[in-house]
């Protein structure tokens, strides 16, 4: 079984355009000179699909003349086991860091990945390697089996609170996949110091004994199935008893967690502790609630009154 | 996910070799050139121009009035391709327009129109119309079951306390029309007599509601033609129709026509907070306002809280002109704002404190002796004596044995104003201090002018004298302007500075502006208007133009153009007959049948009584204090009280999404109304919190012809719509009468459908004619010849004012005639009980009851004549009625070391609400290319999914202050108010409305706003339950209601998460005399629209917390805010442009 590796016009255009550039700035116009002579019959063609392609041909044909193709292949080849589990591999443009990332498409036929990669990462020094790596990991942990992978559209209740619980989501897996790397010898450098920075700017609520141990059971720990991480980035409780903390352990609120009380995100929270009177006053109408849970401000002002 | 394989194109290996045909190129190189004279004429081809041409070509063409709440009304010609208007522009023909006696328009009144009128066919054919008539399910439900009580079991089961979750379904015209019926007479039947007495009182309502009852369940009926002057026929129509429900009353108490009470009317201009409630106080009528064109002669233009830089687009131009023509110019407001920008100097003030301002330039001009000192004499009540026991004004009758009150039978008073006989005696004569017989004289209100100088008299303006009254016993007297001497001495150049924040010398420059330059206007708007003390600001604004005389004279005086409120226009006399109230209160067991009637001989009788919505907005409910001195105290006026409110129905307005405090309202008022109608063109929240919604054609639509003026521009037009209805919709004047025809199938009793008789046949224009007949402004007009095009443009006429442009009180200056107050005069000082009650006698700067730093509503002045009571509430005791009640006197020199707890507590931010400049209110605030460019978060592709459409609300701050609080320009912020009782009254965390109304938007640096000062735009769409919802759901994230379809501006909350309603003492008082608003006579108290509570949406203080970031999709820094270009972020280049920098001329060697 092959796969093919396709490339969206957009992407193939960003980079040429940005490594032509990059040569010219070094003085060398040779390349340019080249496409822009193969173009210029192009130009003049009525617009519409064959001009499309042409105009694809020539920069695909650029492409491969500048070597850029050979960092894609070369990183490919590190996954041979995705040939077989993949039939297409679509590799497109990003346009942040953040988007940089792998999905599975629904295709008609047959399975196809696409990759949004910057395209710097082939014309400049961030390199093609340890992206591909990362991604192409999670490619394979979402087509086996055994991650279970479920294809979900949000990750939180509330629109509010998504950003969070879908940072939190990226957080576990990605410690996962860089640790195993780690493991293989195929880790980037300072993954391991970015990722443990990420978990402390998400769980800067738990005590560092607790957040050493998460780190420590997501980066060398077995896999997580998807499930799991989906629970750990929705479920406090889970990420407690993942950290070996206490069911009923309260952490500090941090800012843009959702106020236990109103839910709404909240950077301003009621200074801790609380007084008793205001205690008595939540616990009438949430039972539930932990004075060490906190909460925000605006719910602290209403519970102040009463 | 989806992913289109159109969107890829393959370019494997493979792929690559097949390739496409590709086309010959063009051998360009081997032309030659061709010598051609006329390129034009010989050009080969020009069919391609064709193009273009299409592109604007049209079948035919229609005018039509562009009709919001602007002030405008423009006249526009829709063109029309194959029956769908492509688009419109303003008709060019105002220099046509004239008037019965040949006087024609200036053509400077070109162009008309804005960018909402040139959309809005964009609105007509938009995703947001009304299609059809909708019912609310459970509403639908409560009927079937026989409209049954309102218990809390049944507002449950029929959703009356969750409007906003239930489901509408379509129903057909003739279904809604019965349902409503049927429901009228239910709640009239429920309401009436001792058992609907029981009902309301056990209910919960206040006795004192009950006073404009009468036994009637009619008057629990409340009706809001809105803003009716844009619509006379369907908007005021309203009125119209409540006062058909007189055989509805007839019918359930079975009492004689004469003694039917229908409905209430829920007035317009005071409840959108829109009047300048101080005029009525000053001269005695709603609201004067001269022409825009009379800017052009103004010398010195004083733009208090205003912007006609940003708003007042087809009108703005005049602002300019004021420039062009040489005029000074002096901006007053907190911000750094546009009109700012182009005036000669510019005030900085503290929010709400303008009348401190006014009086520290009335003092300056005072002790300067740069008064107009005749003027004063002539015009003004400063020369009137006041007691300096009682604070009255000293009467004639006090100090002359029998007095006999002047003959002024055939006076202006009498003769031309309508002041009763009843009315003449109630207020009696004045005193002044004759210097040349060194004692007491009598004046009437008719000694102004010319008939004040035959008078012979040389009134005292300064001194302290003693009169003996009947009694015997001796009082001292002072003329008012000797008063106000020692009034000012609170308000030193040094004072109102601190108080103000307006360096000193500043504030003396424009009072020598305003003293040496004539004439001089001073142009406010709601910038003052909706603040609570904004009666003092408005008085204050007159005060140094009484000083001045800048008067009744072109280029002068004190204008607001907030709201088009003037039903005036219509104004009834003797001798012209009913004028507006012909049409809105024609007696309905009179009507003329007959079309040729002169509208003179219609015969008027009002079955209705007004109300303020305000009470309504401030719970259902008068205001009511426990004074530990008084215990409980109606502090409403008698001629104010509201009555319980059971039905609702509203026309052209968005009353629920407009009204201040209204998640309040959805939850803990509305539950208590039994039916909400709402008849307008789009799907709104208030159409989403109705029980029914009627679909009303709009104004390109409409079948029968409709008539609109304006308070700011002179033209009286008439038009109706050039296109068929799109969607099964009806005019709105059709919806009424329709419904009034079906109230009278219902009742069995045909004069419901005879009221309506023109109306039900297509005729319209015959209620019109009577209108031009009956009104002092119109008469001599007909209706066909001004739509036949006899006045110079079709559908338009110049209304018959006395000059052009209109000037206010130019005949009392130039005829010598009274002003509309009790003492004929221009007046500074008021002397009703309550006024002197509430230490509001002399014009006064008040802080706010919220939006302050210091106590709230203290009293700033040492003024032993002004004795305000406290009613016992102690200093600290800061519930809502009592800090509005309690009037407390204290220097300033003590003020300024009080403390507002709220602010203590961090509510720090003013909160400024205006107008937004693509908007009009509520309108056109989810039109696509409107809220496109309403904010800078317009987005057309919703990149950021948490967009709730194509724009976001926006929040203005300063950006130190916003940085202080760790909130990036971009970031999603909550906005919120006193927790006592906003968003509503018991909000808890745990309520899933809380979620609804709690505010969240997007800040936006903006340096031009003080620190303590941010910025909201008003009446964007609130967010409903079902918009959260949607929100939180649909894939897309836009908050587009599901089953209703209604657009919410908004994720969370609103503008009015952080208003609520007040209920000023000063705006319900008994004992003002004041003209009647539409017709010439006078009134005490309250009439609708005229004296009466001015919703106040900036009395509040907020705080402001970060919700979220404002990056893509809730990460890092919102873009826009990182290139360097953006306000308070600018990088080295933008700095060094800002500073000039960029380009550099070099002097030529």
């Amino acid at each position: 079984m092959t796969m093919n590796l396709e490339y969206d016009p957009g992407f193939l255009d960003a980079v040429v355009t940005d490594a032509l550039r990059r040569a010219e700035a070094a003085g060398d116009r040779a390349a340019a000179a080249d496409l822009q002579s193969a173009l210029e019959p192009v130009y003049r063609m009525p617009a519409g699909g064959a001009r499309d392609q042409a105009f694809a041909r020539e920069q695909l044909r650029t492409f491969r003349q500048l070597g850029l193709e050979r960092a894609v292949l070369a990183g490919l080849a590190e996954f041979p086991e995705l040939a077989r589990r993949v039939d297409r591999l679509i590799l497109c443009r990003a346009t942040t860091r953040r988007e940089e990332e792998a999905d599975v498409l629904p295709a008609e036929k047959g399975r196809a990945v696409r990759l949004r990669v910057l395209p710097d990462r082939l014309t400049g020094p961030a390199g093609l390697v340890a992206l591909l790596r990362v991604e192409l990991t999670r490619i394979l942990d979402l087509l086996d089996p055994e991650f279970a992978f479920v294809p979900c559209g949000r990750l939180a209740d509330r629109p509010a609170e998504e950003n969070l619980t879908r940072d939190r989501y990226r957080l576990f897996w990605t410690l996962s996949v860089e640790g195993r790397l780690a493991a293989a010898g195929r880790g980037e450098a300072g993954a391991a110091p970015r990722a443990r920075t990420e978990l402390d700017r998400l769980y800067a609520s738990l005590p560092e004994e607790g957040r050493e141990r998460l780190f420590l059971r997501y980066w060398t720990g077995p896999r997580p199935t998807h499930a799991e991480i989906r629970r750990l980035a929705r479920e406090t409780a889970a990420v407690l008893a993942a950290a070996g903390l206490p069911h009923d352990y309260s952490a500090h609120p941090t800012s843009g967690m959702p106020c236990p009380l109103c839910r709404f995100p909240a950077f301003d929270w009621a200074p801790a502790p609380a007084s008793a009177r205001v205690v008595r006053a939540v616990l009438q109408d949430f039972p539930e609630w932990t004075a060490t849970a906190g909460l925000c401000g605006r719910c602290f002002e209403l519970y102040d009154r009463s | 996910m989806a992913f289109s394989r159109r969107d890829f194109l393959r370019v494997t290996g493979a792929a690559a070799g097949a390739a496409g045909v590709l086309g010959t190129p063009l051998r360009l190189w081997g032309l030659e050139p061709v010598a051609i004279e006329n390129p034009l004429g010989a050009y080969p081809s020009r069919d391609w121009e064709k193009v273009y041409r299409d592109a604007y070509r049209y079948d035919s063409t229609f005018n039509w009035i562009c009709s919001p709440n602007c002030t405008h009304e423009c006249r526009m010609t829709a063109f029309v391709r194959n029956g769908i208007v492509l688009r419109s522009e303003q008709t060019y023909d105002c220099g046509r327009v004239g008037d019965l006696y040949g006087n024609k328009c200036t053509p400077n009144w070109n162009p008309r129109g804005c960018s909402n009128g040139f959309t809005f066919q964009r609105r007509m054919y938009g995703p947001y119309r009304l299609r059809y008539p909708l019912m609310r399910k459970g509403w639908r439900a409560w009927a079937d079951a026989g409209y049954p009580e309102l218990t809390p079991e049944n507002k449950t089961r029929y959703k009356f306390d969750a409007r906003g979750s239930d489901e509408f379904i379509r129903v057909p015209w003739d279904d809604a029309y019965t349902y409503v019926a049927k429901a009228l007479v239910a709640v009239a039947k429920r309401y009436s007599g001792e058992e609907g007495k029981k009902r309301l009182l056990a209910q919960g309502y206040a006795p004192e509601m009950l006073e404009h009852w009468g036994g009637a369940g009619t008057r629990t009926m409340k009706f809001r033609g809105g803003m009716g002057l844009l619509g006379v026929m369907g908007k005021y129509g309203m009125y119209r129709f409540a006062n058909t429900l007189a055989f509805l009353d007839q019918k359930v108490r079975g009492v004689k026509p004469e003694e039917t009470l229908a409905g209430r009317l829920f007035s317009n201009y005071t409840w959108h907070g829109d009047q300048a409630p101080g005029h009525p106080f000053v001269h005695g009528v709603q609201g004067a306002d001269c022409d825009f064109s009379d800017l052009r002669f103004t010398k010195f233009h004083l733009h208090m809280g205003k912007n006609l830089v940003e708003n007042k687009r087809p009108d703005s131009h005049w602002f300019i002109e004021c420039m062009e023509r040489g005029a000074k110019i002096a901006v007053v407001t907190p911000e750094y704002s546009p009109p700012a920008t182009k005036a000669d100097y510019w005030l900085p003030i503290r929010p709400a404190t303008d009348a401190a301002l006014l009086l520290g330039i009335s003092r300056v001009i005072i002790d300067e002796n740069r008064y107009d000192e005749t003027f004063v004499k002539r015009f003004t009540d400063l020369p009137l004596l006041v007691r300096t026991d009682t604070l009255k004004r000293l009467s004639a009758a006090d100090v002359i044995p029998n007095y006999a009150p002047k003959d002024i039978a055939d006076g202006a008073s009498m003769k031309i104003f309508g002041l009763t006989p009843e009315q003449r005696t109630q207020l009696g004569d004045y005193m002044v201090w004759d210097r040349k017989t060194n004692g007491p004289k009598p004046l009437t209100r008719d000694d102004v002018g010319e008939k004040f100088d035959a008078a012979g008299l040389d009134p005292a303006l300064d001194g302290a004298f003693s009169v003996k009254l009947l009694d015997g016993s001796y009082v001292d007297v002072m003329p008012l302007f000797a008063m106000y001497r020692i009034h000012l001495k609170d308000y030193d150049l040094a004072t109102v500075s601190e108080m103000t924040g307006v360096p000193a010398e500043t504030i003396q420059r424009l009072a020598t502006d305003l003293a040496t330059i004539k004439p001089a206007a001073i142009h406010i708007g709601e910038g003052i208007n909706h603040w609570f003390h904004a009666t003092e600001m408005n008085r204050a604004t007159y005060l140094p133009l009484m000083l001045t005389g800048n008067i009744g004279i072109r280029g002068g005086g004190s204008y607001t153009w907030a709201g088009n409120y003037k039903a005036g226009i219509f104004q009834g006399s003797k001798e012209t007959g009913p004028g507006f109230k012909g049409w809105i209160a024609e007696d309905p067991f009179a009507p003329s049948l007959d079309p040729a009637t002169d509208g003179k001989d219609v015969h008027a009788h009002a079955h209705t009584y007004d109300e303020e919505v305000a009470y309504w907005n401030y719970g259902d409910k008068p205001l009511i204090v426990d004074t530990p001195k008084f215990g409980r105290k109606c502090f409403t006026g008698k001629t104010h009280l509201p009555t319980p409110t059971k039905v609702l129905w509203y026309t052209n307005v968005n009353l629920i999404n407009n009204a201040k405090w209204c998640y309040e309202m959805i939850k803990n008022v509305n539950p208590n109304i039994e039916m909400i109608i709402s008849t307008d063109i789009e799907m709104t929240a208030s159409c989403e919190y109705s029980d029914v919604v009627f679909a009303a054609n709009t104004w390109m639509e409409s079948k029968q012809y409709e008539v609109t003026a304006s308070c700011s521009n002179p033209f009286l037009q008439i038009w109706k719509g050039g296109i068929d209805p799109i969607y099964d919709t009806r005019d709105d004047l059709t919806i009424l009468a329709e419904q009034a025809a079906k109230l009278g199938e219902v009742l069995e009793d045909s004069r419901c459908a005879d009221y309506w008789k023109f109306a039900l046949e297509g005729k319209g224009e015959v209620y019109i004619q009577r209108l031009l007949d009956s009104s002092t402004t119109l008469r001599g007009y007909k209706f066909d010849d001004i739509m036949s095009g006899k006045y110079g443009a079709q559908g338009a006429v110049l209304i018959l004012f006395r000059t052009y442009p209109r000037i206010p009180f130019w005949e009392q200056i130039h005829d010598s005639l009274p002003f509309f107050t009790a003492t004929g005069r221009l007046q500074a000082y008021n002397d009703e009980p309550e006024t002197i009650e509430y230490g509001e006698n002399f014009i006064v700067h008040r802080e706010g009851p919220e939006a302050t730093p210091y106590l709230p509503n203290v009293i700033v002045s040492s003024n032993p004549f002004i004795r305000p009571e406290s009613y016992g509430i102690p200093e600290e005791h800061m519930g809502e009625g009592e800090r509005q009640v309690r009037n407390l006197r204290k220097p300033w020199h003590e003020v300024k070391l009080t403390e507002n707890p709220l602010w203590k507590k961090g509510y720090q931010f003013y909160c400024m609400t205006p107008k937004s400049r693509h908007s009009t209110h509520s309108s056109w605030q989810v039109t696509d290319w409107q809220w496109i460019w309403n904010n800078q978060f317009g987005d057309p592709y919703r990149t950021d999914k948490r967009s709730p459409g194509l724009g976001e609300h926006t929040l203005h701050v300063n950006p130190q202050a916003a940085r202080d609080l760790g909130i990036n320009d971009g970031d999603y912020v909550y906005v919120d108010a006193n927790p006592a009782d906003r968003p509503y009254v018991g909000w808890k965390p745990n309520d899933p409305f809380y979620k609804v109304a709690r505010l969240m938007l997007r800040v936006k640096y903006n340096p031009s706003y003080p620190y303590n000062i941010v910025m909201m735009k008003h009446a964007p769409f609130i967010a409903t339950e079902r918009s959260v919802k949607a929100h939180e759901t649909r894939a897309d994230g836009r908050a587009l209601s599901e089953n209703t379809g209604y657009q919410a501006s908004f994720r969370y909350g609103s503008q009015q998460s952080i208003t609520r309603d007040w209920a000023m003492p000063m705006h319900q008082l008994d004992t003002l005399f004041h003209k009647a608003k539409a017709k010439t006579g006078f009134l005490f108290g309250f009439e609708g629209d005229n004296h009466g509570i001015n919703t106040v949406p900036k009395e509040t203080l907020v705080k402001v917390t970060k919700a979220e970031n404002g990056g893509l999709e809730g990460r890092g820094v919102w873009a826009p805010a990182t290139t360097g270009y953006t306000p308070a972020a600018e990088n080295e280049f933008m700095q060094k442009y800002l500073a000039g920098g960029t380009v550099q001329v070099k002097k030529p060697s």
